[in-house]
Parts: structure tokens; sequence; C-alpha cells
């Protein structure tokens, strides 16, 4: 009887006890709910709905949350990287679009220069001129771009690894 | 919605008190529903604009905790769960239910 009655109030029991019913149950919340998305009012809510269950039943309330938080947290947050890879995929095809459409008006342009020159100097020249400029267009955008791309892994760089 | 006894249950304690406001635990409690259940059916219900919610006022709290998200019954939703409590009643399925006002 008096080893168990040690056994009850030795250092560890307390130890143990107040990890279970103190700390644990706040930081395993904290980290379940960062299974939903952090714009979602659920967050808080439970955070906020942990002080107010009994300290005896907060252990097996938490748990009862991983519950929610895997149901819904979870369906809630696939949802939001789809609607993020569905804004991300049309943002890359309107960019695609947009060069391809660069790069036919400037050999629309180039075309159309060939054909003015054309009717001033002889075709030989207009089709060399023509090619010229089709060909200092095409390397402006190219360069362009790179710069604009170098640019943004550099800003992309410092937000992730300051 | 369809019809469950949770629902059922969340409806009678969310209809226990029409006008006031209802807390998540307690909610729970009082309709003897787990939260892993009572969660997500608050969410539709919210969807279906049957609830509204909003947060405690901080400067109201007199204990050391953030302040909580409450819910309340908007007039739809208080037509809406007393049908399908009136419904619920003729229902042989929820017969077993504690029915606890008239």
């Amino acid at each position: 009887m008096a080893e168990l009655f040690e056994a009850v109030a030795s250092w560890p029991t307390l130890l143990l006890v107040l990890l279970v019913f103190g700390f644990a149950p706040g930081f395993v919340l904290r980290l379940l709910v960062l299974v939903y998305p952090c714009t979602d009012p659920r967050r808080r809510e439970l955070i906020a709905e942990l002080y107010t269950v009994p300290r005896i039943q907060r252990p097996l309330w938490v748990t009862e949350q991983l519950e929610v938080a895997l149901f819904e947290g979870l369906a809630h947050r696939i949802r939001a990287i789809r609607s993020i890879t569905r804004r991300r995929r049309a943002r890359v095809q309107s960019y695609k679009r947009a060069k391809r459409l660069r790069f036919a008006s400037v050999a629309v342009v180039g075309v159309a220069v060939g054909v003015i020159v054309d009717t001033i100097v002889t075709w030989d020249w207009a089709v060399g001129i023509a090619s010229w400029i089709v060909a200092v267009a095409v390397a402006v955008i190219v360069l362009r771009e790179r710069a604009a791309r170098r640019r943004l892994s550099a800003r992309a760089r410092r937000r992730f690894w300051p | 919605m369809r019809k469950t006894h949770a629902l059922v249950q969340v409806a009678m304690a969310l209809l226990e008190d029409p006008t006031g406001k209802h807390w998540g635990y307690e909610l729970s409690k009082q309709a003897g529903v787990r939260s892993g259940v009572m969660y997500p059916m608050l969410t539709r219900m919210l969807d279906e604009g049957w609830l509204a919610d909003g947060w405690e006022d901080e400067a109201t709290i007199r204990e050391k905790r953030p302040a909580r998200r409450y819910y309340e019954l908007t007039d739809e939703g208080r037509l809406q769960l007393g049908a399908i409590l009136q419904e619920a009643r003729s229902d042989a399925r929820f017969r077993g239910l504690n029915w606890r006002f008239a």
C-alpha cells in the first residue's frame, strides 16, 4: 500500500499529470488546428473553446478534435489548395497566351515592314530588313523575359529564405 | 440536409433557446452530440443560412481566455429546424429520442 502511495505521489507521476492535463491538450490542439486554412475561423474557435472544457475532459476533447480536423479541416485545406492551383494555372495559361500574341504581333509587324520597304527598294532588301527586325524583336523579348524570371526567382528566394 | 438523430438533437438544443447565443462546447453537451459530428453540421447550417455566427465581445470576458465564437438562429433557421422537429416527432425512427419540449 505504501509503495502504491509512493508511486502515485512521486515526481514522475506529477509530471505526467501536468503534461497530460496541462501542457499537452493546448499544444496538440494548436498543432491540430494548423490543418485548417489560416483564414478559417474554426482555428480560433477551437482554441477558445478549449478553455471552457473542464480540465479533466480536455485530453479526450482534444482527441475528438482530431476527427473534426481530419474530416473538416483537411477537406477545407484541399479545397483551398485546389483553388490556388487553378488560379496559378489560369495565370500561367494567360501568360503563355500573351507570349504567343507578342510573337505573332512581332511577326506581323516584321512582314508589314517588309511589304512597305518592298515598295521602296528591291525584294531581297525588303526580306533582309524584315527578318532583321523580327530577329531583333524576338531577341529583345527573350532577354526581357529572362530578366523578369530572374527578378521573380530572386524575390521568391528572399521571401522563403530572408 | 439529411435528417439524422444528430441533426434532430442539435435542432432541439438550438430551439430550447431560439433567440439566444449558442456556444460550441455547451451545444454539444446539451445536444449530446460528439463535436466531430456537430461542428461539420454547424458549418452546413451556416452555409444554408440557418445560423449566423459572431465573436464574443472581449470587453465582457472576465476569465483569462480568448473570445469564443457563438451561433444564433436566423428566422430561416428557426423555421427550418422547427419543421424538421415537427417531422421527426411523427417519424418512428426518432421515437427513442428524449423530447425535451412540446
